[in-house]
């Protein structure tokens, strides 16, 4: 007999792993500036592509500096906290944006459900990278642009499950209830309906996740996202591309923490999915 | 069916009108495109005469039902950058990209099916949880970074392969496997759920107990259940795979659509990034129709 | 295992072809950008491809000097009149023949305002071409032009085939062009590369390698690992970061072109505030370290300049760096009204050699003198629009060459007159001076003139002069090629040893 690993196991590794992983990161994210004082920005002729290690005049470089001088664990914590926020915002206008269209969608049906359905069909029938770039190519780069670019483009998918789950929710017992004794439209969505499909929107939220953060490291790396000398995790990757021969460090430290970010969320929203699954169950 | 056909072909023009609609509008809002299209030493003049021969003074909606017009004919504007007609230089990029994206799903549909094979034959076992591992990481691994470290691996300490380049074998291998890690892993993760799915269903059983080997179980009545979910996935991936080129083919210098795309975002060439979407687009309504229609054919019971 | 064995085997050889040394006569070279077309009348990129494929009526000699070409000679008639008198016999490589009505319909296809030449500027000072016969053309200018000849030299002037360009019309010219070079376009696929065959019956004699392939590599660790790897024998613009991964490979050489590149400096719109006074732009010239910027972030490969002009210009004259002093440009700060400084925008496009690192050690060193530099490194394709409009930041970084003439005038003229495009100053006096010099047609008092208007940005600091750049490509050393000042690479001149 082999060892077997129960269900329950693997659900209980899923969340330490992922949960493991993504605190390390958002601890990182935190409590990294004051743990780690060295300054993201500032060039430092002294130590130009210092590899992981102390520098000619001793200074510690743990992941080693890049093409000025500045050290790269200092960078990466301040593109970590960065990149970090700028998912979570998105994640949020998209989320927010999706379900309330999804419930009217759903709510009202006919003529407004044909049309944002199709608003639906029209978002995701354009590769997300490619309207994104378009975008941020046309109001230009900058934080701000990039959250709405992220969050309103990935807002179709909460549109579809709202629907789903308010076509359900709409003809029963307690909304038909509220119905009649006269409350209005928006109080019904937002009293009645959304608390009901707030825990499966996380769940999809939490899913989501890994799939904005490498969207917004995408952008990043191809040059559209935040500006530089600001670092996100992806624009260092995108600078470091051109050390590669030089110093390798720049793009495979980055790139670490984007995996661990992504498979945190991964790790994460798997364990939320089956755990509101058996609840529902 | 036919009433069904229809309704589906409706949809999908509209999908390709509101696209187009949505791109127009986006290129209008970058303002003078007079400017941008004359030599930077262009005298004011000279751009408010040009802006006007080429009706860029014209109201919003009037511009756009000339374009969809030239679009209606195959007239899909000129490339800033090329001066180039955009159909011609994005049909000369297609078969690059053709290559790529079909040797990359190939591959990663092969390779997936074994692993999610081997993972659901040792469900729950160590085996499973490696292959799990591993479909995990090949979707936690943006495809920038692992088109870098394999770069860096093959190409840079090795000299395995070349880190760029078109038109040898040799260089087909390097972006294929980073644009198929992602795919890869998609479809060890299906098969491996369809396929422990399909086997606690009671005629699997039967076949146990009548002690055929596990193998052969799986294969043989497991497989096609699987098949059918995983292909379609497939499909819809190939839709959406030029998202995935994009990036592959501009780190790999690989001289497909996908390249064009973000040279042409860098320069704000709108007319030719106006053009990959619409086509990026294309595709996906189509492969979208299709999927659905076979569905239909498959299964009348489907009727949306 | 037989199988694993035979899998490892066909991997091994998809890797080890590309390994293996070019065959003799052929040669790969890799460069950052892929033409987009390659009408010389049309081009939106420097012309190295081109170079191979046409002639001009005049050439340039390695050292740079002015060399009957497609033209045998020529001499100004009258001041606004220039007769150039052809070479005979000279056909194109689809049989067509090169005579004076090609040069007329060469350069008219340019002046054509409908056209929309993106590279008229270089010869709006010409009227028009007139044939005389056969062999003899003459070139109106609208007022006199000492740098006709010159403007005769490299694009857009190169000779194209009036018929062949008629019939094909000008898309497919630009895929597939015809000149009377010493090569001939067989293949270009745009982003990945064009191959080019000697011509056998080139006037002036077959080149001696057969096969040339240009490929686009726009990363430039891709350009360099290729050359590591074997598969190119010449790499143009080799990184500076780069250079001791070439020179420890023993069959490798890094080749350095001094004063090959641009002259980076800061344009200052001198008209707004704090910029209008001029003791605050020498202050801002004095606070930036240009020897050490020079020798850390660039590696050594770039000289620190006083002056606009290179060095091989004509009018060049040899000005002194400005001094690194922060305590007198703190100084002068204060006596111009700012002693705790200012704050100020100031962009650097990720474009130049290293610029937009060079940026932010710059905006330190402004930091350094109590001005608060806010800097923004912007894309360079929305930059370069910005940029001619006057929509750029106070300072603003660019960099400026002259390798289309070798001529002062080309390094001044269009970034200190009142009113270019690319001026963001305004000088009176300057303006003056450079008018004059383009209305002298003596070389002597010319180069008397333009040397003027250097002494006077030295005095009025109409933009910070930083530094000109080294051009540096890596080769083979099986493949002879020294580097040229203008950027040319002429594989005529050019040899690969087995």
């Amino acid at each position: 007999m082999r060892p077997r690993l129960a269900a329950h196991h693997i659900a209980a590794a899923d969340l330490v792993c992922g949960g493991v992983l993504l605190g390390a990161i958002i601890l990182l994210a935190l409590l990294g500036p004051p743990l780690w004082p060295a300054d993201p920005i500032a060039a430092s002729m002294l130590s130009m592509f210092q590899p992981p290690g102390r520098d000619a005049v001793g200074l510690l470089h743990p992941l080693g500096t890049d093409q000025i001088g500045r050290d790269l664990l200092a960078r990466i914590i301040y593109g970590t906290r960065l990149s970090l926020a700028i998912v979570l915002m998105a994640g949020f206008v998209g989320a927010t944006l999706g379900t309330a269209l999804g419930l009217v969608a759903g709510y009202f049906g006919g003529a407004v459900d044909a049309v944002i359905m199709r608003l639906v069909d029209i978002q995701l029938a354009v590769p997300f990278i490619l309207l994104i770039l378009l975008v941020m190519a046309v109001l230009g780069p900058g934080i701000g642009n990039l959250v709405i670019v992220l969050g309103v483009t990935g807002w179709a998918i909460y549109a579809r499950t709202a629907r789903a789950r308010a076509l359900e929710l709409r003809d029963l017992e307690f909304v038909e209830a509220a119905r009649s004794i006269g409350a209005s439209v928006p109080r019904i969505l937002r009293r009645h309906m959304l608390p009901n499909l707030m825990a499966p929107q996380l769940v999809l939220l939490t899913l989501d996740l890994p799939r904005l953060v490498v969207l917004e490291a995408s952008v990043g790396f191809l040059g559209l996202g935040v500006p530089p000398p600001t670092p996100t995790l992806g624009n260092l990757i995108g600078d470091g591309q051109s050390y590669l021969l030089n110093a390798d460090w720049l793009v495979i430290y980055p790139g670490l923490v984007i995996s661990a970010m992504v498979v945190g969320f991964n790790l994460l929203g798997d364990w939320l999915a089956r755990r509101t699954e058996r609840r529902a169950a | 069916m036919t009433a069904y056909l229809l309704h589906r072909l409706g949809q999908s023009v509209i999908v390709l009108l509101g696209v187009s609609i949505i791109v127009f509008c986006s290129l209008y809002l970058t303002g003078d495109p007079a400017a941008l299209m004359l030599p930077p030493t262009a005298s004011r003049a000279e751009i408010d005469a040009f802006r006007h021969a080429m009706g860029f003074d014209d109201p919003m909606a009037a511009q756009y039902l000339r374009y969809l017009g030239h679009a209606l004919t195959g007239d899909f504007g000129t490339s800033l950058r090329f001066g180039r007609p955009v159909t011609g230089l994005i049909a000369e990029r297609v078969p690059a990209t053709a290559l790529l994206a079909v040797t990359a799903l190939v591959w990663s549909t092969l390779l997936g099916f074994v692993f999610g094979i081997v993972a659901a034959i040792r469900k729950g076992g160590l085996t499973d949880f490696l292959v799990r591992l591993v479909a995990l990481s090949g979707q936690a691994v943006p495809v920038f970074w692992l088109g870098l470290l394999l770069i860096l691996g093959f190409a840079v300490h090795w000299h395995l392969f070349p880190s760029s380049g078109y038109g040898h074998a040799a260089n087909l291998v390097l972006p294929a496997l980073s644009l198929g890690a992602y795919y890869m892993s998609a479809v060890t993760r299906l098969v491996r759920i369809s396929l422990i799915e399909a086997l606690q269903q009671d005629y699997v059983r039967t076949a146990r107990a009548k002690g055929l080997p596990e193998i052969r179980v799986v294969l043989r009545h497991g497989l096609r259940n699987a098949l059918v979910p995983v292909l379609t996935v497939q499909a819809l991936q190939f839709a959406s795979l030029l998202g995935g080129a994009l990036i592959t083919e501009t780190i790999f210098g690989w001289p497909g659509i996908g390249r064009l795309a973000v040279q042409a975002i860098q320069n704000r060439d709108f007319p030719l990034v106006q053009a990959v979407v619409l086509l990026a687009a294309a595709i996906f309504v189509v492969v979208n129709l299709l999927v659905d229609l076979a569905y239909a054919a498959l299964n009348p019971r489907v009727r949306l | 295992m037989r199988h694993l064995r035979a899998v490892a085997l066909v991997i091994g050889s998809l890797g080890v072809g590309m390994a293996l040394p070019a065959v003799a006569s052929e040669l790969v070279i890799a460069r950052a950008a892929s033409p987009s077309g390659m009408d010389p009348a049309f081009l939106r990129e420097p012309a190295t491809l081109v170079d191979n494929v046409f002639d001009t009526l005049v050439g340039r000699d390695a050292k740079l000097k002015l060399v009957p070409d497609l033209a045998l000679s020529w001499t100004a008639l009258d001041p606004q009149t220039w007769e150039f008198k052809l070479r005979p016999d000279v056909t194109f490589t689809n049989g067509e023949n090169f005579d004076a009505t090609a040069v007329k319909f060469s350069i008219e296809r340019v002046l054509d305002p409908a056209a929309h030449a993106p590279t008229i500027s270089y010869i709006t000072t010409l009227a028009g071409v007139d044939v005389v016969d056969g062999t003899t053309v003459r070139i109106r200018t609208k007022a006199p032009d000492p740098l006709l000849p010159t403007r005769m030299s490299r694009y857009p002037t190169y000779i194209v085939p009036p018929g062949y360009v008629k019939s094909v019309g000008n898309e497919e010219f630009a895929r597939k062009p015809i000149g009377t070079g010493a090569y001939r376009v067989t293949e270009f696929i745009p982003d990945d590369h064009v191959t080019m065959q000697a011509n056998a019956a080139y006037w002036r004699g077959k080149p001696s390698i057969d096969t040339v392939i240009w490929r686009a590599l726009p990363e430039p660790t891709a350009r360099v690992a290729a050359l590591l790897a074997g598969e190119v024998q010449l790499v143009e613009s080799l990184p500076v970061d780069l250079t001791p991964n070439v020179a420890a490979d023993p069959k490798l050489d890094v080749v350095k072109v001094p004063h090959g590149g641009l002259i980076i400096y800061l344009g200052l719109k001198t008209a707004e505030k704090p910029l209008d006074d001029v003791r605050v732009r020498h202050a801002l010239s004095m606070a930036i370290d240009r020897k050490t910027i020079i020798t850390k972030i660039l590696k050594g490969y770039a000289d620190a300049t006083g002056t606009q002009v290179g060095p091989f210009d004509f009018g060049y004259k040899d000005e002194p760096i400005p001094p690194y002093d922060p305590k007198q440009a703190k100084a002068l700060l204060a006596e111009a009204g700012y002693p705790t400084g200012f704050a100020i925008r100031m962009q650097m496009p990720r474009h130049y050699i290293n610029s937009a690192e060079i940026g932010q050690v710059i905006a330190q060193e402004f930091a350094a003198i109590g001005v608060t530099a806010q800097l923004e490194v912007p894309e360079w394709s929305v930059y370069a629009q910005q940029v001619p409009a006057g929509k750029q930041a106070p300072i603003y970084n660019l960099g400026w060459g002259s390798t289309q003439t070798l001529d002062a005038d080309a390094a001044l003229y269009p970034i200190f007159r009142t009113g270019e495009p690319y001026s963001t100053v305004s000088f009176p006096a300057m303006d003056a001076l450079l008018d004059e010099s383009r209305h002298t047609i003596d070389p002597t008092a010319r180069a008397e003139i333009l040397g003027k208007v250097q002494d006077m940005a030295i005095e009025l600091v109409p933009a910070l002069t930083l530094y000109q750049e080294d051009s540096l490509y890596a080769r083979r050393k099986t493949v002879t090629f020294a580097g040229r000042a203008d950027a040319r690479i002429p594989l005529f001149d050019m040899t690969v040893a087995d």
